[in-house]
């Protein structure tokens, strides 16, 4: 062990103290995006190195008096003497009727992701007028909302609980408010979002469909104190940003629902109450030697409370009950990075994730009250559940030469599992004993996740990028160990035109699950270990795609993958699983998955109109063989969508728009097949098999308008909002009806669904 | 203030009003599901120390425009863990199949059922054990819930430990011509709402979760006067108590459970797809048993 800790040191410190001359920095265009993809050469030499995702840059030369040329198809070339070691950035100007991709979701040229800087996304049509990041990447060819309005993510016939949503860098466990409708975020705790929908770096991992990093807005064009106020018909919410450039930030935003507010307090607390809440709050200071420091904070909580009395055969008051029901998030993090040498930058992170959830149900029982007695006889459930996140990871990039750049760290994540605690009480009956008693996990339990990671960007030649890369992760539970391999493997070619064409291997290994108790966004729904009865899940994943730039305007893609999903779990027993005093594993039972599918995305990414559509063919399956002997379509398995999404910006018009066209596969839901009598001779419905019937054409236009107006010197903007304005029948959700129907000759299905809903937003901003 | 609350109650109607308009419904009729297997449907409660009935319907696809219908030519036979066999024979009088044997508690009871329309259909079941039981009333013994004077009656019971036991209980009083229910109070913490079942007859099914292995008294009072008038020597309550099989108790929660699936139509429906718990191989239904014992208090 101490051999080994020497050879670590000692290749740490040869790494580090080498000193070379370097030039480093950043890459952006005129409005300070990033460019990607820019030739860096060292003039009159074969030292050439390209910028990375991130605009980044860091090329040996051996010569400083050399100039250093920056060249890219779509920008004016820049020729510059850079200062060695100190970072620069570089600003290139684009040419004219060039093809640049800094507008909406752009499709990573050199990897996987899908990239997005919020830009013109604000004029997106929006449910209830509440901007939603989800929203934004529903509207991504591959991405699925699952179930009618709702703002949950199923990536490529993944399960909800297949995606890592990362809060600057912080996971992130319910992302929903009021059941799924809507996401945590306010708009503007977010600047710039990433979405890995399967081939993803080796720094990622942990679940197994996609990575999704959200980052709040950490630097600005212009120093000064900046800020929005807005109010829709759910929220009103504040959004305050200090920034000194290249210095330092403070960021608020924080939401509240108000309409609870009308409801008298004395209903508010007896019969009804509901209320939602999110808050984030982000900070940071560049230091000295351009070391940097964040610091972010999330809280967010949604309470729910319906109150009901009951009565006797004589209609005298019996019992009044109360359920309640809450959940939330609590996220904290603190990131260091710092730059080491010219070649090597350490990116070190600490942080807390809590997500806890409870329903309690409370009854005062009036008929039992013992005469003369003030005190009601009152019996309490509560069911608490949650999961505590301890993350510390070091992250760390390290320049070997203009040909290799290396990525490598190691990520530890504590998560304590409280799977489910039931308290119970009975107090103050007459002549009986009062009752305490707890059952299932009174305290959480322990589980330690460590992963290593490696990769090479190894760039073979000025077309060809290889990504050579592996993830080893190690799960500590029931004093056990199980180790995962992960491939992470893909490579870019460039071809005539800068085309690209891609192909990828990843294999990703997930220890933590939320079991689906009913609905996916059920605050009630349960996180839980992989452990010796029930498997990680694991997915393969392979993948090729082609981007080409299309004209001045255009750019286009196409995207071929499979994927084979192991050890998926589905609960066959709710009532169990539900039941804290019930080993929840009882309840489980594993199964397999095949997903494959086609993506063509097509993107306008200049002038004032622009926007994407894309057309995706997938196949999603599940195979359960304790449950049913044959394949099943995957609950959310649309073969056929189309989508595509249209915004005018243009600042200095009275009016902006935007429009969402989605057409496909209609949803799947489960029908009976027959009908039979119980005892009390009713019907009862006889059910076969899962998803055994998909709904007609899912077909949805949604509108946006926005009325920009500027008053006392204060940007305003009204923003109108149409959610399904052609009434589709897009069904929310069937029911069986029979009434009307005396002889339950044929089943009738009753359909919800969701038309022309309004939304409206008013934004101050200053 | 008058105003300014009439006016939130305004905008809050509004709002409401927006957001309710913007969900729809309408009906449609699937013209799918084309292919199905009919199969017997048992339907029975067996006592001991009662005749056996059993009552058979088969189910019919949820396309099929007729009603489930009673099967009345199917071949049952049974066989007991005592040795008593024989066949179940169809009385058009009761639409049960019946037989004159008797079970007692803890016999354990196989029927088979055939017919060459259905598959054929299997089934095992126990009938539960005899426990100690004993019930009484003291005449305004308690009070009512209006505060007045009332008849306290009250049901012990020895729950048998080390194993997990149901049971089944309605009071019913007499009102000179029938027994009518009394809707049961929560007079016990094993009666709330998560711990226990009522059904439509008034019975409410509960377990031995906060009483494992111990005695236990429950009760109830009348309201006052609900037996006013009636001899003194005449009947006036009446209390069913029985212990259940746990295929009883799941039976009737899986029912619930429908039932409420198909009342919730946000996030139930047949999104939430209940199957009614069965101990019928090859069929559905449920052969439940029960151990009774009925006590008239006068």
């Amino acid at each position: 062990m101490q051999k080994y800790c020497l050879f670590i040191i000692c290749v740490f410190v040869s790494l580090t103290s080498v000193a070379q001359i370097v030039a480093v920095g950043k890459v952006v265009d005129q409005q300070e995006n990033a460019v990607h993809n820019v030739r860096i050469q060292e003039k009159g030499t074969r030292n050439i190195m390209f910028s990375n995702a991130k605009g980044e840059y860091s090329l040996s030369f051996f010569d400083a008096e050399t100039l250093i040329v920056f060249t890219h198809p779509d920008f004016e070339t820049v020729t510059l003497k850079i200062k060695p070691n100190v970072k620069t950035t570089v600003f290139l100007s684009q040419r004219a009727n060039a093809n640049i991709y800094n507008l909406g979701f752009l499709a990573g040229f050199t990897d996987f992701t899908y990239k997005n800087t919020n830009k013109n996304l604000q004029n997106m049509p929006y449910f209830l007028g509440e901007s939603d990041v989800n929203r934004q990447l529903q509207m991504l060819p591959g991405i699925e909302q699952g179930r009618e309005g709702y703002s949950n993510l199923f990536v490529r016939g993944g399960e909800a609980d297949q995606n890592l949503t990362l809060y600057n860098g912080t996971p992130i466990y319910n992302s929903n408010h009021i059941f799924g409708l809507s996401s945590t975020f306010h708009h503007r705790s977010i600047k710039n979002t990433s979405v890995y929908k399967g081939i993803a770096p080796a720094k990622y991992g942990g679940r197994a469909s996609s990575f999704i990093e959200l980052e709040s807005e950490k630097n600005s064009k212009y120093s000064g104190l900046t800020g929005e106020f807005e109010i829709t018909p759910l929220n009103a919410g504040i959004y305050i940003a200090n920034i000194e450039k290249d210095k330092k930030y403070f960021t608020i935003a924080a939401r509240r629902s108000w309409v609870d507010l009308l409801v008298p307090v004395e209903s508010r607390e007896n019969s009804l109450n509901a209320n939602i809440y999110d808050l984030q709050i982000n900070a940071g200071k560049t230091l000295k030697n351009k070391d940097k420091l964040d610091v972010s904070f999330m809280s967010t909580r949604d309470l729910y409370f319906i109150g009901f009395a009951e009565t006797d055969t004589f209609g005298n008051a019996a019992s009044l009950a109360g359920f309640t029901q809450k959940w939330s998030n609590v996220l904290a993090s603190v990131k260091f990075t710092k730059q080491i040498s010219p070649k090597l930058s350490l990116e070190n992170l600490a942080y807390y994730s809590g997500y806890r959830t409870s329903t309690k149900f409370q009854q005062e029982s009036i008929d039992a009250r013992a005469p003369g007695s003030l005190t009601l006889p009152t019996t309490t459930q509560e069911d608490v559940s949650g999961i505590r996140d301890i993350g510390i990871q070091v992250n760390a990039a390290y320049l070997h030469s203009n040909e290799h750049r290396l990525s490598f760290g190691i990520q530890s994540s504590t998560k304590l599992f409280q799977v489910g605690k039931r308290e119970f009480s009975s107090v103050d009956f007459p002549d009986i004993a009062n009752v305490f008693r707890t059952t299932g996990s009174e305290n959480y339990q322990g589980t330690e996740e460590m992963a290593f990671y490696a990769e090479d960007h190894f760039r073979l030649n000025e077309n060809a990028i290889l990504d050579l890369g592996f993830r080893q992760v190690l799960f500590f539970n029931d004093n056990k160990v199980r180790a995962g391999f992960e491939p992470r493997l893909h490579a870019t070619f460039f071809l005539e035109n800068r085309d690209a064409f891609k192909i990828g291997f990843n294999r990703h290994n997930q220890y933590v699950s939320q079991l689906n108790l009913g609905t996916i966004g059920n605050p009630a729904n349960i996180w839980v270990p992989a452990t010796q009865n029930i498997k990680p899940q694991i997915l393969d994943i392979i993948e090729g795609a082609y981007e080409r730039k299309i004209g001045k305007e255009f750019a286009g893609s196409i995207n071929g993958y499979f994927k084979r999903l192991q050890n998926l779990n589905l609960v066959n027993n709710l009532g169990d699983a539900s039941d804290p005093g019930i080993d929840w594993q009882s309840s489980v039972t594993q199964g397999t998955g095949k997903v494959f599918g086609a993506e063509v995305m097509l993107q306008r990414t200049m002038g004032k109109f622009n926007g994407w559509m894309s057309y995706t063919y997938s196949k999603s399956t599940r195979n359960f063989e304790s449950l049913f002997a044959n394949d099943f379509d995957f609950t959310y398995d649309r073969p056929h969508m189309f989508k595509m999404h249209v915004n005018y910006t243009n600042e200095n018009a009275d009016w902006n728009f935007g429009v969402n066209i989605v057409v496909g596969s209609g949803q799947l839901f489960t029908l009976p097949i027959g009908k039979f009598l119980d005892q009390n001779d009713e019907i009862q419905l006889q059910y076969n098999t899962l998803n055994n019937y998909r709904s007609p054409l899912y077909t949805r236009l949604d509108l946006s308008l926005v009325r920009l107006k500027s008053n006392f010197g204060l940007d305003q903007e009204w923003r109108f909002y149409l959610y399904n304005a052609l009434g589709s029948r897009n069904p929310l959700n069937i029911s069986a009806d029979f009434e009307g129907n005396s002889n339950f000759n044929v089943l009738q299905v009753n359909r919800a669904y969701l038309a022309y809903v309004p939304g409206v937003a008013y934004i101050v901003k200053f | 203030m008058k105003k300014i609350n009439k006016n939130k109650e305004i905008l809050l109607a509004t709002i409401l009003c927006i957001l309710l308009t913007a969900c729809l419904n309408d009906t449609v009729r699937p013209d799918i599901l084309q292919d199905y297997t009919p199969r017997l449907v048992v339907n029975a409660v067996v006592s001991s120390d009662d005749a056996i009935g059993i009552r058979v319907t088969s189910s019919k696809a949820i396309l099929d425009a007729s009603f489930p219908s009673l099967v009345t030519d199917a071949d049952l036979t049974y066989r007991t863990s005592l040795g008593k066999e024989g066949s179940l024979t169809y009385d058009l009088f009761s639409e049960l199949y019946t037989s004159s044997d008797k079970l007692i508690p803890g016999e354990v009871i196989r029927v088979r059922g055939e017919h060459p329309d259905f598959p054929t259909i299997l089934s095992e079941v126990r009938i539960p054990d005899a426990i100690a039981t004993a019930a009484s009333l003291v005449t305004n013994g308690g009070t009512d819930t209006s505060g007045l004077p009332g008849d306290l009656i009250t049901l012990t019971f020895t729950d048998q430990p080390g194993q997990k036991n149901y049971y089944k209980l309605r009071v019913l009083y007499w009102n000179g011509f029938d027994f009518i229910p009394i809707i049961y109070p929560h007079s016990d913490p094993s009666f709330s709402e998560f711990n226990s079942l009522r059904l439509q007859d008034a019975s409410i099914l509960f377990t031995d979760d906060l009483f494992d292995g111990k005695e236990k008294a429950v009760f109830t009072v009348a309201a006052n006067g609900l037996t006013f008038g009636l001899p003194a020597e005449q009947d006036k309550y009446k209390v069913e108590f029985a212990s259940i099989s746990s295929d009883f108790y799941d039976y009737f929660i899986s029912l619930n459970r429908a039932a409420e699936a198909k009342e919730v139509t946000f996030q139930g429906g047949f999104n939430n797809a209940v199957v009614i718990h069965s101990n019928i191989d090859n069929g559905l239904g449920v052969l439940a048993t029960e151990w009774r014992s009925n006590f008239f208090l006068k």
